[in-house]
């Protein structure tokens, strides 16, 4: 079986827009991997002229927004930095019961990185003082900036999805069976950037490596030399 | 290589799927372009299914694990739609804009309801079907000054492949149709079709996303959320050619294609070709017709979030207007809507509701159709144009069909619990057909909003309305209160309900956006009564009980689900008329019979002093503040009051009682002569109290009636 991984282009966000663009884009995909029966809900963005789509799943809601405000909340500890979450899928495989054990196996066979870019608000008075007091009105500047961002920032969430749709039609044999009835049929686990900057991506190898699976291996060893 | 037989079964199931498909991806375009197209779309529950829930979910609606309910005209659509073998399904998403300099005399044409099943008078030809929804169609001919653009073409088409073809890939195994996925074209892999069914899903899903994602979305939520009128609307063709677009349309459109779907015998494509730039739109804020309507009144829904409507029951404001026609209509609303619904979310269909059945309301306006009521009747005998083939859908179709059953193989492992799970959802039993179902037609599941009048029992409550109306003192009262034995309470609840439908007569509840003011309305007109009996809703779980803490001539502490204004009222004229029917009702009216009662039931009995002392006593303790002042002048008269005179009566009666001391002071029998005289004073006084209370009670028969205790109705049952 195969193990894809998916990353996601970059996006460059302000603090405030962090919980919108994570919701559109978690949600999408996890609406592609909820494959018991749902009844999808469309849900107006807040800050974008965008509706995704949920799959109605409470407990799956309340798991996303833990790990958005964590997230949240590790950004605003490193603030203006690269930041990436991960969300990953397994598959639950009994090994071989051995002489004493029998262990079960989580496989993961799908990444999705989501890059962010966090940049912070450029405040209007910080404008300000390179121009002369009667110039310009610097809120209408920044008010322009602001609406130039969210268009900008928009059209890139707009590709990003529909790069999940890409991305989700066009690679569909490693996905493994399903084996049970719930909504989101696979175990699925986001990773969120851990407090130090150094022990993130320790903390993803550490993560693969558990897993055992040979081709975790080989990813691990691409992104090391990556 | 396949055997005969277990070929045509995975072709047949295969084809089964591939037409599920094309039902569904249909709805889905639709739902999300054309308002109230699908508006038997229900969802009972936003979001999530719960293991209890997923057993309510049809099984139709199970296929591709998507619950998004049922769209009959979807269903019309692909039985008209002449499938052939090659044949794609092009769904045009048109944009009809009126010429606002020309539609002046055009008005009414617009807003005329869409009638689908005149849809079929427009076929052309066998080899070119195409028609368009009538209301375009209707449009055109109503006004000339019009522009159609097309929004987007999505186009889904199935190819089989040819006999020789498959047969080829089949011996070699494994093939592929050039570009797209390698599947196994064995028809003998019983995996193939749950793979196949598993990628039709994703497949699903994602055009289920980008049917939210693409430009015409917002065009289709402006139109179904508002309330305004427009000037333009929102239209669909559906065809089995694709007409090639114009040089500039070309321009303007951009196209996405999904990754097609490979099966044992064909490929499943899907595209869509949407502008990426919507065209100015004048969204013209035209008059309405409709009279304003004030959502929060007092009582309503909207201003107590603890109570909820039926849906459909809400007011203008929050409804999500109900139309046949996405053109700027005009008169023509139903309403459904919960006011509930989160403020960034929307869910398709008609799920907003909080309550899990779904019907539009009443229309508040006479000018309504239901296309699918005649839809369904003109299609009722729609012949099945497709021969030997499988039908592409339909419910009844498939009813009709014969059941094809999927026994998932575990012949394999690793992959049986995958059958198991995705397993398609085919039925061989048969089931309703939607064209035929309730829901299809709207108009006859009319919702029951508010809650019908309540009656009032008949000859059980003397406070209570009669039938025969002959007093009207008697239709001031109000209901009587329950009594504290429950299964009394419940009886007279529905003695009560039946009375009041009765006293209403044709003041039938109507939807309670209408109806509390029509209940105000009436309120003042006929008197309490209809108040009186509304609120008496107890078919709405709504328990009428008495405030005992303010029994002050008023009819308080009443909770009704319409919250309708208190209403106080005087109940002395009552009270006189009450007394006729005491005797007759052995439920008595604790409001304000119970001290008539209690006053009748004393005098009628001959108090002794021995034996009516305990009587007098418990109902002389019994009394209420609304005696309290009778009973506060009492006490002061005692306090008050001189010496008791000693009398040779007194002394004869406490002589008699110790005849042995004959003394009058002394310690010893001066205890014995002051215990027997007090008792004799106190019988005497107690006589006298007695006297005074009749009198006061009397009094009180002409003056304000206050509320008893209902402690006394107890004690002296």
């Amino acid at each position: 079986m195969n193990h894809e991984v998916f990353t996601l282009n970059e996006l460059e966000v302000e603090n405030f827009e962090i919980q919108e663009v994570l919701r559109c884009i978690l949600h999408t995909i996890v609406f592609h991997r909820a494959l018991g029966l749902v009844r999808p809900r469309d849900i107006d963005s807040e800050l974008f002229d965008i509706t995704y789509v949920q799959c109605g799943d409470p407990d799956v809601e309340k798991k996303l927004e833990e790990k958005i405000d964590q997230f949240i909340a590790w950004v605003e500890k490193h603030p203006n930095k690269k930041s990436q979450m991960c969300i990953s899928f397994y598959e639950i495989k009994n090994k071989q019961a051995a002489w004493f054990t029998n262990k079960t196996e989580r496989l993961c066979w799908e990444q999705w990185f989501i890059n962010l870019s966090v940049v912070s608000s450029k405040s209007p008075t910080g404008k300000s003082h390179h121009l002369k007091p009667l110039a310009v009105d610097p809120s209408e500047t920044a008010v322009e900036e602001m609406s130039a961002h969210r268009a900008s920032l928009e059209k890139s969430l707009r590709e990003v999805l529909f790069k999940i749709i890409t991305l989700v039609n066009e690679k569909k044999d490693h996905i493994p069976p399903v084996q049970n009835q719930d909504v989101v049929s696979f175990p699925y686990e986001i990773t969120i950037p851990s407090s130090s900057d150094s022990s993130f991506g320790m903390d993803m190898i550490k993560r693969m490596l558990q897993t055992g699976h040979p081709t975790m291996l080989r990813v691990v060893n691409n992104k090391m030399g990556g | 290589m396949a055997s005969p037989s277990s070929s045509h079964f995975e072709s047949a199931r295969t084809e089964q799927i591939i037409s599920e498909f094309f039902l569904k991806g249909l709805h889905v375009i639709l739902e999300s372009r054309v308002p109230f197209l699908c508006s038997e779309t229900h969802r009972t529950e936003q979001g999530g299914l719960s293991s209890s829930s997923v057993s309510r979910v049809r099984k139709k609606d199970k296929w591709f694990m998507l619950a998004i309910g049922e769209c009959s005209a979807a269903s019309e659509i692909l039985n008209v739609w002449h499938k052939n073998a090659m044949d794609p399904l092009v769904i045009d998403v048109v944009l009809v804009q009126e010429d606002s300099s020309k539609a002046q005399g055009s008005d009414k044409e617009i807003g005329s309801p869409m009638k689908l099943h005149s849809f079929s008078d427009t076929f052309t030809s066998a080899q070119s079907t195409s028609y368009w929804n009538v209301g375009e169609e209707h449009f055109n001919s109503s006004s000339k000054e019009t522009s159609v653009k097309v929004l987007e073409r999505w186009v889904m088409q199935y190819e089989s492949l040819k006999s020789s073809t498959r047969d080829h890939l089949s011996s070699k195994g494994r093939g592929s149709l050039g570009f797209g996925e390698t599947v196994s074209h064995s028809s003998d892999d019983p995996t193939a079709s749950t793979r196949m069914y598993k990628r039709l899903i994703l497949l699903l899903r994602s055009l289920y996303v980008t049917s939210r994602l693409l430009p015409a979305y917002k065009l289709f939520r402006k139109l179904n959320s508002s309330n305004q009128s427009y000037n333009f609307g929102i239209s669909y063709r559906v065809s089995s050619f694709v007409e090639p677009f114009s040089r500039m349309e070309e321009r303007e459109m951009t196209n996405f294609r999904f990754t097609p779907v490979d099966t044992a015998f064909g490929r499943l494509s899907l595209s869509v070709s949407y502008c990426t730039v919507l065209p100015h739109l004048n969204i013209e804020d035209s008059t309405s017709l409709l009279p304003p309507i004030i959502v929060d009144y007092v009582g309503s829904p909207a201003a107590d979030p603890l109570k909820r409507f039926p849906c459909g029951s809400l007011p203008k404001s929050v409804d999500k207007g109900y139309q046949a026609t996405s053109f700027p209509s005009q008169g023509i609303r139903s309403s459904y809507s919960s006011p509930f619904q989160r403020p960034h979310s929307w869910s398709s269909g008609l799920s907003r509701c909080g309550p899990p059945t779904y019907s539009p309301s009443p229309p508040l306006y006479p000018n309504y159709s239901i296309p699918y009521s005649t839809l369904s009747d003109s299609h009722a005998s729609t012949s099945n144009v497709h021969g030997h083939r499988v039908p592409p859908c339909g419910h009844h179709n498939h009813d009709q069909s014969a059941p094809i059953s999927y026994r998932p193989s575990s012949q394999k492992k690793g992959t049986s619990s995958e059958e198991l799970w995705l397993t398609p959802p085919f039925s061989p039993s048969s089931s309703p057909s939607p064209t035929n179902s309730p829901s299809c037609n709207p108009l006859l599941n009319r919702p029951r909003f508010g809650s019908s009048p309540v009656s009032i029992p008949l000859g059980r409550n003397p406070g209570c309305v009669s039938p025969n109306n002959s007093d009207p003192n008697k239709l001031l009262l109000p209901p009587p209160s329950p009594k504290s034995k429950r299964p009394d309470y419940s009886n007279r609840d529905d003695s009560s309900r039946g009375h009041a439908t009765h006293v209403s007569g044709s003041q039938e509840s109507p939807s309670p956006s209408r109806g509390n003011s029509f209940r105000k309305n009436d309120a003042l007109k006929s008197g309490e009564t209809y108040i009186g009996s509304t609120s008496l809703q107890t078919n709405l779980g709504q328990k009428v009980f008495r405030d005992s803490r303010e029994d002050s001539g008023r009819f308080s502490g009443l909770i009704s689900s319409s919250s309708s204004p208190r209403f106080g009222f005087s109940r002395s004229s009552s009270r006189l008329s009450l007394q006729d029917d005491l005797d007759d009702y052995e439920f008595t009216c604790p409001f304000a019979v119970d001290d008539v009662d209690t006053i009748d039931s004393h005098t009628r009995n001959d108090p002794s002093d021995g034996k009516d002392a305990p009587d007098a006593t418990l109902m002389f303790h019994s009394t209420r503040k609304s005696q309290d002042a009778a009973v506060g002048a009492l006490v002061h008269m005692l306090r008050t009051a001189p010496p008791l005179r000693q009398d040779s009566s007194y002394f004869s009666h406490s002589s008699r009682t110790d005849s042995g001391t004959g003394t009058f002071s002394g310690t010893g029998g001066g205890s014995s002569f002051f215990t027997s005289r007090k008792t004799s004073e106190a019988l005497d006084e107690l006589q006298t109290y007695r006297e005074m209370k009749n009198l006061l009670l009397a009094q009180s028969r002409t003056q304000s009636v206050t509320l008893e205790p209902l402690e006394a109705t107890d004690e002296v049952a």
